[in-house]
């Protein structure tokens, strides 16, 4: 079964259109405060009152401190600034760093804040960096061990 | 995600820490172990092409998120397994999934504003479950315990391993 290059090809495009299928059912899920899905900058940019007063979850730069306002970007729309109040740990917050933000949307864009998590942008080069090294490392190691069979069109380990 | 280094070297560990039990478990079949762990970032194409790009173009709803997820894990599992002639299906299956299985559950204790991880179980459940929190993404101790514990294993394979 599944040993030439025909059913092959034809189970890999069966399993392709169930992948396709479940990333558009993923596509239909929304928001849903009781399974703790937040709604987020995609949601509120829209129809910014229709959110007050409830709990968010967004993510974007930090423009200025004291007061902290954060730039956010809604998907393929123009950025909005959000302005933070009642954050805790304000002092590791500073401009350029990425932040997500927990917390209660309240009129005027501010957010009152729960919890947030900052990174700085070289945390984020660093981890694109070593990702990519495990990357190269990881195919590196396949290329060595393993070659294709056009024929077939699969994979066969070699000896060591 | 922690850093996907941190997610390679942990599928390095637990397939060389099997080989210790499993005399076939030699470094093709770790390498596809680590290849595992990288599947459910997979999802991470939304980095290059957004969901709501793909939304607009096809009319459609659509979320790069269901690969980061159980359903969409198995289904990448299952293309891999299909990509090996018979005889090594099994091992291809079974090494892919604890990879993508180890990442899932890596990233199930991350570091989160809501306390909640990401619906990873999904389509089993959308639901996201409050998690214990270990570590952010960007944090480098992972990947620097993980990378420890990797050539403490690699020594003791290596030791026991007659060359």
């Amino acid at each position: 079964m599944i040993e030439t290059r025909s059913t092959r090809l034809l189970v890999l495009i069966f399993l392709a259109g169930t992948l396709c299928f479940l990333l558009l059912w993923a596509g239909t899920l929304g928001t849903d405060p009781d399974r703790n899905a937040f709604p987020d900058e995609d949601d509120f940019a829209v129809d910014y009152d229709a959110y007050i007063g409830e709990q968010i979850k967004t993510s974007g730069t930090v423009v200025s401190t004291d007061p902290i306002v954060v730039e956010v970007i809604p998907d393929g729309s123009i950025p909005i600034t959000l302005t933070l109040q009642s954050v805790d740990n304000a002092d590791s917050i500073s401009p350029g760093a990425e932040i997500t933000i927990y917390g209660i949307l309240e009129p005027n864009n501010i957010v009152s804040v729960t919890d947030t998590t900052v990174r700085q942008p070289w945390e984020s080069y660093y981890m694109y960096l070593v990702s990519f090294l495990a990357g190269l490392w990881t195919l590196g190691r396949f290329l060595r061990h393993w070659t294709v069979d056009r024929q077939t069109l699969s994979f066969t380990p070699g000896d060591n | 995600m922690p850093d996907l280094l941190t997610h390679a070297l942990v599928g390095y560990i637990i397939a060389t820490a099997l080989a210790f039990n499993y005399e076939w478990l030699t470094p093709p079949w770790v390498t596809i172990a680590m290849m595992g762990t990288f599947i459910p970032d997979l999802t991470k194409i939304k980095l290059v092409v957004p969901s709501y790009q793909i939304e607009q173009l096809l009319g459609v709803p659509f979320d790069w998120f269901g690969l980061h997820t159980i359903g969409g894990s198995v289904v990448s599992v299952l293309i891999g397994t299909v990509l090996v002639p018979h005889e090594y299906r099994k091992r291809v299956f079974a090494l892919l999934a604890v990879g993508a299985g180890s990442h899932l559950f890596l990233d199930a204790l991350l570091i989160t504003t809501s306390g909640n991880m990401s619906p990873m179980l999904w389509p089993i459940t959308a639901y996201s479950f409050a998690m214990p929190e270990l570590f952010l993404s960007s944090d480098r101790w992972p990947a620097l315990v993980a990378g420890a514990l990797a050539t403490s294993v690699w020594w003791l394979k290596h030791s026991r391993t007659p060359t």
